[in-house]
């Protein structure tokens, strides 16, 4: 059932067994999880079902250290959450990424890959993706196709596989709406958790919405799934150093570095570069990355390296397409197509421009390298309260995202190894965008809207907000659910950790409820 | 104070180091910046580059960005082929020779000996041999790529 929690009487309590906080990705997973299995279920979501002013506005947040995202834009308040303008890129964290690594500082998941790995496998069913897997041969990338040196030892190929994307608010709302003994509680706003006076339990959430009303939900076990830098929010909103014995929650805040790599002169113009592209109309992306093997003996965070080319000359091309073609035989409407097409010479066009109807009859003249690296994980990279209030009095978060000198360092060794590797291969000549000044970085350098790492994972309370289990640390019945719990970042999007997360966790409360 | 060379992707490109590069034409010379040094090499660096000017641009960058002390024909040749070794190249064919190169530029790079020429990252190799080029030409001097 849905309900608008606008219509709940002021003062109401609320009583259920789970109580999950946000209708995201991993909010939505848990529901579904939960459905059927025997406990009452509240899910509470800000938003409604569709997008709101005033309700985004929640969102708002401050800026310190290093300039950041619009933390109103990058992320979405709504039934859904963040999945509502998701991109849809799928894939798992390298094997590499779950390990302590000697050398990197605040490395290691509680899990392996290998643990994880039938979550995946149903979080690829959750995300409407095919089981094929991520291994470039079963996409029909054969390593043989595959020029050195990205086929190893020290740089791979891989592959992401690409969601319609599902927006999980509009295709699973339904499935929701109907599951019985499920509640989902619409403008809902958790303003505080509360716990008992030991601190070791969660009693009760208060609510708040827009509309004034405001009422308490009690259950048995609460999750919190409101996002990478909300969770922490009300972690912190509810006081009484909740998960934060520590002082970590908040703390070891990491996004995607993304930045212009530099730029690789490529030995052979009319080389195959096809496979860094989509095959055979599948969606699916593949991209150059470090091997596992590489990460752990080098000691190297994790990267992706995506490229942009730069074409010949455009006449050259025409001539090539009026050679092809047979001039004058073309169809008005084809020109036009082919209009649209030359006005967006890079990317995915120039790919399919190229291929498409030149063949191999238009050279590259270079590549344009796209960097999307692993941020290390740092205590002092934070969100905190500032004092500015929102619309229901909350203190709206302030993100204080700090890059590194050891951040820097570790992308100058990955592409000191990118441009030695790439020469010994004969692929190409690379000039890195990148100085040996580990403060300076390329004019573009941005971190992404994959938030991480606030109330991160590990088994030892001295350095994770959660346990193996997602549980807070000190707290009984107090889980997380999101990419708040990432101890590190990868290179990996998030969202399919997200959700695979979330079904372990859910395996894990039923049994707990059982 | 001379203007620093920019290196341009266009210049690298020119210069084959990018190619199907570092073929060499077989020749016969002593490391004595003779004439029939000169033109030795100038052949060589013929087969190896398809643009000279290309070349010595590369050349010029690395001479100049690296700050070389000896940046003299005799002394970058030296490096180039010591002991016998530009005896027994010249006894090689041009193809012969390519490949010969190409492995050392390989070599170069598996081993680390590497030098960021105005951000591009060539084998040390391959950076001597287009400093050779500059050397013997005047393409390089006082030249910025457009």
């Amino acid at each position: 059932m849905i309900i608008d929690a606008r219509t709940v009487p002021e003062g109401t309590v609320v009583e259920t067994e789970v109580c999950i906080i946000g209708a995201g990705a991993a909010g939505i997973t848990l529901a579904r999880e939960f459905m059927g299995a025997g406990f009452r279920v509240a899910l509470l979501e800000s938003g409604g079902l569709d997008f709101d002013e005033g309700t985004q506005d929640l969102y708002v947040g401050g800026t310190a250290g290093r300039p950041y995202l619009r933390l109103n834009v990058c992320r979405l308040r709504y039934f859904g959450g963040t999945t509502n303008h998701w991109a849809g890129w799928c894939v798992p964290f390298d094997e590499a990424d779950f390990a302590e690594r000697e050398g990197l500082s605040y490395r290691g998941w509680p899990m392996s890959r290998s643990d994880l790995a039938p979550y995946y496998e149903r979080a690829l069913a959750v995300c409407q993706v095919g089981h094929t897997g991520f291994e470039p041969g079963a996409w029909g990338i054969a390593l043989k196709d595959i020029p050195g040196p990205f086929n190893g030892p020290r740089f791979v190929t891989k592959v992401l596989q690409v969601s319609p994307p599902t927006r999980f608010g509009r295709v699973y709302g339904e499935q929701l709406r109907k599951a019985p003994r499920l509640s989902v509680y619409l403008n809902a706003n958790v303003l505080t958790l509360d716990a008992n006076r030991s601190g070791r339990e969660v009693r009760e959430v208060k609510v708040g919405t827009l509309g004034g009303n405001r009422f308490r939900v009690r259950a048995r076990v609460f999750v919190l799934a409101s996002g990478g830098i909300e969770n922490a929010r009300l972690l912190l909103l509810s006081g009484q150093g909740l998960g934060n014995a520590h002082d970590l929650v908040g703390r070891f805040f990491m996004v995607h570095l993304e930045y212009s790599g530099g730029v690789i002169a490529v030995s052979d113009p009319y080389a195959n570069f096809d496979f860094n592209r989509t095959y055979a109309d599948k969606p699916i992306v593949s991209y150059v990355g470090l091997s596992d093997a590489a990460m752990r003996e080098l000691k190297l965070a994790n990267i992706r390296l995506t490229w942009e080319y730069e074409l010949g000359s455009v006449s050259e091309a025409l001539a090539a397409l009026k050679r092809l073609s047979g001039e004058g035989t073309k169809e008005s409407d084809t020109w036009s197509d082919l209009g649209t097409v030359l006005g967006d010479l890079d990317g995915v066009s120039a790919y399919v421009f190229r291929r498409a109807l030149f063949g191999q009859g238009v050279p590259v003249k270079a590549l344009t390298l796209r960097c999307h690296s692993e941020q290390v994980p740092n205590p002092v990279s934070r969100i905190r309260l500032g004092s500015e209030l929102d619309a229901l009095g909350q203190r709206r978060v302030v993100v204080d995202w700090r890059v590194t000198g050891e951040d820097k360092r570790q992308v100058n060794a990955i592409h000191q190894l990118l441009g030695t590797e790439m020469g010994r291969a004969g692929f190409g000549r690379l000039r890195s965008a990148l100085t040996k000044d580990e403060t300076q970085w390329p004019s573009d350098l941005r971190g992404n809207e994959h938030h991480m790492g606030t109330t991160r994972m590990h088994r030892d309370p001295q350095f994770g907000v959660v346990d193996e289990n997602a549980r807070v640390h000190g707290v009984g019945n107090l889980y997380v659910a999101g990419s708040s719990v990432f101890p590190t970042s990868g290179a990996a999007n998030p969202t399919l950790t997200i959700v695979a997360l979330a079904l372990r966790l859910a395996d894990h409360i039923k049994e707990r409820m059982a | 104070m001379r203007e620093r060379v920019r290196l341009t992707r266009r210049a690298l490109m020119l210069s084959g180091v990018s190619g199907g590069f570092l073929a060499a034409a077989g020749v016969r010379l002593t490391l004595d910046g003779s004439p029939a040094c000169e033109a030795a090499v100038r052949r060589v660096l013929g087969a190896v580059s398809a643009d000279w000017r290309g070349a010595g641009l590369v050349g010029r960058a690395y001479v100049e960005g690296e700050g070389l002390i000896d940046a003299s024909l005799e002394h970058l040749l030296a490096l180039m082929f010591p002991s016998s070794q530009l005896s027994d190249t010249v006894k090689l064919s041009a193809g012969d020779i390519r490949a010969m190169i190409s492995e050392r530029v390989r070599r170069d790079f598996s081993a680390g000996a590497v030098v960021s020429v105005d951000g591009w990252l060539l084998a040390l190799t391959e950076a001597r041999l287009y400093a050779l080029a500059w050397r013997l030409g005047d393409w390089g001097r006082g030249a910025t790529d457009a």
